[in-house]
């Protein structure tokens, strides 16, 4: 007898129902063909006949496999319920869909691989739209957002002052003692200076070691307690190394810098060092992970603020309540509402402030910006930099440019989408003629968008991580020291966001516009080409889209490319090739006259170096943003009620005008016998600050001028000769005598008007600080540093360079920003360009193949060629068109909030706008020339037979 | 109906089923496996039969099918439906005349 459960297995394939079920219904049909076959037997067939009869039961295999799972269609649920509640019956309805969503992922890599052009192009296009995103994301997440790697960061609270034109991080000893005395609200109150530089020595065995330069941060005793920072060795600074009273010469270092001096000795702990030959004791190092509060930068050393008057006995800052050098961060108390905490502190500013103006009665105009101050707190767990102050709006603007890249690659990846659609028309009516549904068909093509826009993600990473190691090049390497930008999960969270949100604006449309369609005229289209003007119309939008956004960002990339170029090309007023600047430490312990004595050596020993013209030496650097102002009073002069009589001041020293290349008009020049002459009373602390000092002699000063401050008091006559007080120091006599008049020359910055300025003659007061050294050179020449040193080291071994630069570099560098922006911009404004003529070529290309048999109609009637050729760039134009006054519209719109930015160049200016209008223009014209051309070869008769 | 009416007296199982709609109908009426089964299962899944496989002594196992509580009413529906229709159309075209 046949084995006839195995004769229904081998005619039904599988029919995917619950097994279980499956076997059961083989089994019964089994038996009633067993039970057909017996019967034949019984009535005397043969066994073959007997066999043929029951075989005859079941023709139609393929209806009863249809039937039979149409029957359980319904059953599948209500079988899994009945058996085993809810979760299975939603597991195995996840199932489904999962393995559907499967099968969509499945076909639609086959999709892309297929049309691998239009992969590449989406991908790649795609993939620096988001590589922009998460490169200027991770910068701004450094930089601003990223907590410090400290206990609760989030309970941190950063000290500011408000004044009328600016916001302040930094306050005064005095001050910092006052609040701290006067809080309640907080677990404590840190105080940390910035960084700075330090000679180092290890005593080994009471020798001097080699001399390191070292970064310090002087902090309070409760810096590390505070923070929360725990030694990884010895110990941390504590309250009592702080004293004022009792100052103790301890030092914490960090990881690193145990790592590169002492090759992680234990024994490091006790070990001797100086610090500008003042003896320090290791007492511990911090873990790896900490830096302090600043962003970007990773002091070697920390010691006790109080320690301050050990290291450099004159060194006042400890007591000037007009010194400010400390950052202030407060651990907030739980509990304690942070605008409480400001309102009890902001009276003790006040109090402060008071104070501050009664010592100093003479200044009216600082006495009113003083009492506008008030105390701000913000939250400070994400620590402190300056780039953030200075970045914050150039990556508000990067992040825009870039988002509008962004959208651009969209809207060109859902014109080639939409271009791909057209070729696959058929497939798709097919479809939906086979009952897909549109829903169902439409998650096909969105799938395929997130694939092709998760792939990007990806790639997109990649160029995140070289994109935006890139973006720190442009800032200061000193301010960015150790910043991590390794992609955390906020980015990743993000980047994958970004690539599913594209994925969905670009998808989307095309789907839907690609499944909406007559079924009937499309499947009997043998061309495949019928578009209904809807389509047209999308495909339209997207590349006025591009245009208007192209332009947008073509117009903006213009304006900072020009503020850029009108900054470079600036008349700074002196002349920066083959200047270089340095400092040049010192150390302590000399007398004014020896100080001098000093500089005058090493002045003559560089002049007399091979290779260098002249060397002169000022208060501080041009163009870093220091500046010191005061009234000016012209004996006999009577001044106008209304003029501004403040000059700006940069104390000089011999050779000023000649080293620096600002131009001597009339006079001459500082010279070595402008010189110190003996001090009698102490200056201003203010004055000190600067270099100035006031004698009671009445000998005045020598001083040179600039044009404006010349033309300023004494107008056409010759001021050589005319004295002027400068009004700060005028109770003490601080009188000035020019000598010369110089040309106007930028002053702390690039973008203001060459100031009011005069620039004394300039012998320093002793002091701690680096001196700042001016050469001139007849060429660039390499090794100038350790010819530099080794010249100074024949004066005295004790001193030492630090921040050689050349001029060039620091023009340079003082245009960061506007570099920053203008050449991002245009990289992204040109990428934008570049994708919106691929749109536009895509268009066109497409609209000439879909009305290849209008042409040849038009040709075939007489039109002539450039008929043709013109019809088709016409059309180009209406777009451009279009899409140039919604750019130009959205662009004066948004130029407006960066003209703060913006240097020589109205926000508006005519000449940017009517040059990115025109670059739009021409790339159009030859985007759409090429398809033009095609066009107007077509053969008449081709086309004529085409259809 | 038919399927209902005839496992109304007892359960009966597939084959049965096929061969009573045959000899009862004298040849007219003739199911298929292919459509008797799936039918059978359909019924099962609206819940107007219920299959359950019995072991009787000397025989295979077999799946025999009883009419449920819902399938009765079904049935009982679908006569009046029937008897009703075949009165309606008597009376139109006096079908059951001769």
């Amino acid at each position: 007898m046949p084995d006839w459960k195995k004769y229904v297995r081998d005619h039904l394939v599988s029919l995917q129902l619950d097994p279980e079920r499956e076997a059961e219904m083989i089994d019964e049909m089994a038996q009633h063909l067993e039970a057909a076959f017996e019967e034949a037997l019984t009535a005397g067939a043969s066994e073959s006949e007997a066999q043929q009869r029951a075989t005859a039961h079941i023709k139609d295999w393929r209806l009863l496999e249809c039937e039979l799972v149409r029957s359980q269609q319904s059953a599948r649920k209500f079988w899994i319920r009945g058996r085993d509640a809810r979760n299975k019956s939603l597991r195995i309805n996840g199932g489904l869909l999962i393995g559907s969503l499967k099968q969509d992922a499945r076909f639609a890599l086959r999709m892309l691989i297929k049309n691998r052009l239009f992969t590449a192009v989406a991908v790649l296009s795609l993939a620096v739209g988001i590589g922009a995103n998460t490169a200027v994301y991770s910068l701004i997440n450094v930089l601003m957002l990223r907590m410090l790697p400290v206990r609760s960061p989030q309970e941190l609270v950063l000290f500011s002052l408000i004044y009328p034109e600016r916001t302040s991080y930094a306050f005064s000893y005095p001050l910092y003692e006052r609040l701290v005395r006067g809080d309640h609200s907080f677990t404590g109150l840190i105080a940390a200076s910035s960084m700075s530089r330090a000679r180092l020595t290890v005593i080994e065995n009471e020798g001097a070691g080699n001399i390191e330069s070292v970064q310090q941060s002087q902090v309070s005793g409760n810096y590390f307690s505070v923070l929360g920072a725990e030694p990884l060795l010895g110990r941390v600074l504590e309250e009592s190394d702080n004293k004022i009273s009792d100052p103790q010469p301890v030092a914490v270092i960090s990881y690193d810098f145990w790592k590169r001096r002492f090759g992680l000795d234990p024994q490091v702990i006790g070990t001797k060092i100086t610090l500008n030959e003042f003896r320090f004791t290791i007492v511990g190092v911090t873990q790896p992970s900490f830096f302090g509060i600043e962003i970007g930068r990773k002091p070697d050393i920390w010691w006790p603020l109080a320690a301050v008057p050990l290291v450099s006995p004159d060194n006042q800052s400890l007591k000037q309540n007009t010194n400010w050098w400390l950052r202030v961060i407060g651990r907030l108390r739980p509990e304690t509402e942070i605008a409480v905490a400001r309102g009890e502190l902001d009276v003790i500013v006040k109090q402060q402030v008071e104070e501050i103006i009664n010592e100093q009665p003479s200044r009216p105009e600082r006495a009113r910006a003083f009492r506008e101050m008030r105390l701000e707190l913000e939250p400070g767990g994400t620590g402190w930099t300056t780039l953030r102050q200075q970045f914050k709006q150039p990556l508000f603007i990067l992040l825009t440019v870039v988002a509008v890249v962004l959208l651009t690659a969209c809207a060109n990846v859902a014109n080639l989408l939409l271009a791909l659609a057209t070729s696959r028309k058929k497939e798709i009516a097919i479809r939906l003629a086979m009952g897909a549904g549109r829903w169902r068909i439409i998650r096909q093509l969105l799938t395929e968008s997130l694939i092709l826009s998760l792939a990007a993600g990806g790639v997109g990473l990649l160029f995140a991580k070289w994109g935006s190691g890139l973006l720190l090049t442009y800032l200061p390497p000193s301010q960015t020291v150790g910043l991590d930008l390794s992609p955390d999960v906020r980015i990743l969270a993000l980047t994958l966001l970004v690539s599913i949100l594209t994925g969905i604006i670009f998808g989307l449309a095309p789907a839907f516009q690609t499944t909406k369609f007559d079924l009937i005229t499309t499947l009997k289209n043998q061309s495949g080409l019928g578009a209904g003007p809807s389509r047209y119309f999308l495909n339209k939008s997207l590349v006025i889209t591009q245009v208007a956004l192209s332009l947008f960002l073509l117009i903006g990339a213009g304006l900072f490319v020009r503020t850029f170029q009108n900054l470079k090309t600036l008349d700074t007023g002196f002349t920066s090739d083959h200047l270089v600047q340095f400092g040049v430490q010192i150390g302590s312990g000399y007398t004014t006259d020896r100080r001098v004595t000093l500089y005058k050596e090493i002045l003559a020993r560089l002049e007399s170096m091979p290779g260098v013209q002249s060397a002169t030496l000022m208060g501080f650097g041009l163009l870093e943003g220091s500046s010191v102002s005061n009234r000016i009073a012209v004996p006999g002069r009577v001044p106008a009620p209304d003029e501004d009589p403040v000059c700006y001041v940069l104390p000089a020293g011999p050779r000023f005008s000649e080293t620096m290349g600002i131009t001597l008009l009339s006079g001459r020049d500082i010279n070595l016998q402008d010189d110190y002459q003996a001090v009698v009373q102490p200056a201003r602390e203010d004055d000190k600050q600067v270099g100035l000092r006031a004698t009671q002699t009445t000998a005045p000063q020598s001083a040179l001028i600039n044009q404006s401050m010349a033309r300023f008091f004494f107008g056409e006559e010759n001021a050589i000769g005319k004295r002027f007080t400068y009004e700060g120091g005028a109770t003490q006599g601080g009188t000035f005598e020019v000598i010369g008049i110089v040309r106007d020359a930028k002053y702390s910055n690039l973008r203001d008007p060459a100031p009011k300025t005069f620039y004394p003659s300039y012998f320093r007061r002793p002091s701690n600080r680096d001196q700042l050294f001016e050469l001139r050179t007849f060429g660039d020449f390499a090794g100038l540093s350790e010819s530099i040193q080794s010249t100074l080291q024949q004066i005295n071994p004790k001193l030492h360079i630090v921040g050689l630069q050349r001029m060039t570099n620091l023009v340079e560098q003082s245009m960061t920003q506007e570099r920053f922006i203008a050449q991002i911009a245009s990289f992204f404004s040109l990428f934008a360009l570049l994708l919106a003529s691929i749109g536009l070529y895509g268009i066109m290309s497409n609209s000439v193949a879909r009305r290849t048999n209008e042409i040849g109609i038009r040709l075939a009637l007489g039109a002539q060629r450039t008929d043709v050729i013109g019809m088709i760039l016409r059309e180009t134009l209406v777009m451009v068109v279009i899409g140039a006054m919604i750019g130009l519209a959205a662009a004066l719109l948004a130029t407006r909030m960066v003209s703060r930015l913006l240097y020589g160049v109205d926000a508006n200016d005519a000449t940017t706008i009517a040059m990115a209008i025109m670059t739009i223009t021409v790339v159009a014209f030859f985007a759409a020339y090429w398809p033009a051309r095609k066009a107007s070869l077509v053969d008449p008769m081709a086309a004529l037979r085409f259809e | 109906m038919l399927i209902l009416a005839l496992i109304e007296e007892r359960a009966r199982h597939g084959y049965e089923i096929a061969k009573l709609i045959e000899q009862r109908s004298q040849g007219v009426l003739q199911f298929h496996v292919a459509s008797l089964y799936p039918l059978l299962y359909r019924l099962e899944t609206r819940g107007w039969i219920q299959g359950r496989w019995v072991e009787k002594a000397g025989q295979r196992r077999r799946r025999y099918y009883k009419l449920t509580a819902a399938g009765r009413k079904v049935l009982n529906q679908q006569r009046q439906t029937w008897s009703d229709f075949i009165s309606a159309l008597d009376r139109v075209a006096r079908v059951n005349q001769a």
